[in-house]
């Protein structure tokens, strides 16, 4: 499972961005392999449509998950459609974050 | 040759349409020919204060939008590629999201299996009406319709007899705006004498100024707000052809969809004040 947090830095200790579309990094980590991951999101500065970069760059990086504070229709209508489970109000460190969803699925 | 005159102000309710729609009348009044393009075509409302216009021409505006077919996409993402407004997706196949999509048809060209087709799409309809020697050409753009581009052209695009030619532009100073203004052979801002009309007023200058168009200002609603109105026009060195005191039986009388030029005698004094300043300027 690969699973994506949008953060303020490309770090895993950085916080969160609660905007997903706007955020500037996506900090990705793949279940199986154990590794994190950073990806800029071309959706950051983009005059429209910046939702629908931000999901194609997961979906094009092979994402499951999304972990965020806030998503916005458009981009969860795209989420939807690039076959990727969203969940929102998260808040935290990325790493934290990802820690919180993977226990609450009773896995590592 | 035709003087077309925007009317504009960047800010919503400064008094864009009352004036353009009163300079109108106040031509008419002079035994000019005039023609009033209600550009404003989220909102068309210059029609509003001319209820006694009967509509004569009323046409389609159409517009074309990618369409995929999806048997003979491969999924190369060229057309995202080139896409600058993020308005197509690939996953399996390439989607387009309208509501983004500039019309632009830059994928119809880039996509190699020639899998991108444009489809036409109704967006809007161009009215035109007349009475009292007046011609008002209002564009309309459909509810749901992102793009009011494609609208102002074909407004703008009517033949017009006037020799005056007036654009109610619509608020703002994004593409809506360029696109009204573009064209046209002078601005008549109209600005309201508060931070927030000089604020909006001051970005329409910047792109006005960029076109090398000339200005004139309106201030409306004067001695009502802090006097910034005034200030940005001194700034950006804009002759103020008339400065319109806030009257409440005036705006009374407006609100009850009274023509602007038949309200009120004072209103009317500076609507044909502000028709003679242009003349001479124009040294017409």
């Amino acid at each position: 499972m690969r699973i994506a947090v949008p953060v303020s830095a490309p770090s895993k200790e950085a916080l969160m961005d609660e905007k997903f579309g706007r955020a500037q990094w996506f900090l990705i980590y793949d279940s199986k392999s154990g590794r994190y991951e950073v990806v800029e999101n071309p959706g950051f500065e983009a005059s429209s449509g910046a939702g629908s970069a931000a999901v194609q760059t997961l979906r094009d990086r092979s994402v499951d998950v999304l972990l965020a504070g806030n998503i916005g229709p458009k981009a969860k209508d795209l989420l939807a459609m690039a076959g990727i489970k969203a969940y929102e109000d998260y808040s935290g460190r990325g790493e934290e974050v990802i820690r919180q969803f993977l226990s609450a699925q009773g896995g590592q | 040759m035709a003087v077309r005159i925007a009317v504009a102000g960047g800010k919503g309710g400064t008094g864009k349409t009352t004036l353009a729609v009163g300079l109108a009348r106040a031509f008419l009044s002079t035994g000019e020919k005039v023609s009033l393009l209600d550009l404003d075509v989220e909102e068309p409302n210059s029609h509003l204060f001319l209820s006694d216009l009967r509509e004569v021409n009323r046409r389609q505006v159409i517009s074309s939008l990618p369409a995929v077919i999806t048997e003979h996409c491969v999924a190369c993402g060229r057309c995202k590629e080139f896409c600058h407004f993020n308005a197509i997706v690939v996953f399996d196949k390439a989607t387009v999201l309208e509501e983004f999509c500039h019309r632009c048809g830059g994928c119809v060209l880039v996509c190699p299996e020639r899998a991108i087709v444009e489809k036409e799409v109704v967006i809007g309809e161009v009215i035109k009406a007349v009475g009292r020697g007046l011609e008002l050409v209002s564009g309309w753009l459909e509810v749901g319709q992102a793009n009011p581009g494609p609208v102002i052209r074909e407004v703008k695009a009517e033949q017009v007899a006037g020799d005056w030619v007036v654009l109610d532009c619509p608020p703002g100073s994004g593409c809506a705006f360029v696109e009204s203004v573009e064209g046209a052979d002078l601005l008549l801002g109209v600005v309201e004498d508060t931070p927030f009309g000089a604020h909006d007023f001051r970005k329409v200058v910047q792109v006005a100024r960029n076109a090398g168009m000339r200005i004139f200002a309106v201030i409306n609603r004067y001695g009502m707000g802090n006097g910034d109105g005034v200030k940005v026009c001194e700034e950006e060195e804009i002759e103020i052809l008339a400065k319109v005191p806030f009257s409440e039986a005036a705006h009374r009388a407006l609100a009850q969809g009274g023509d602007p030029y038949s309200v009120s005698p004072d209103l009317k004094g500076i609507l044909d004040w502000i028709r003679d300043a242009l003349l001479e300027r124009l040294e017409r």
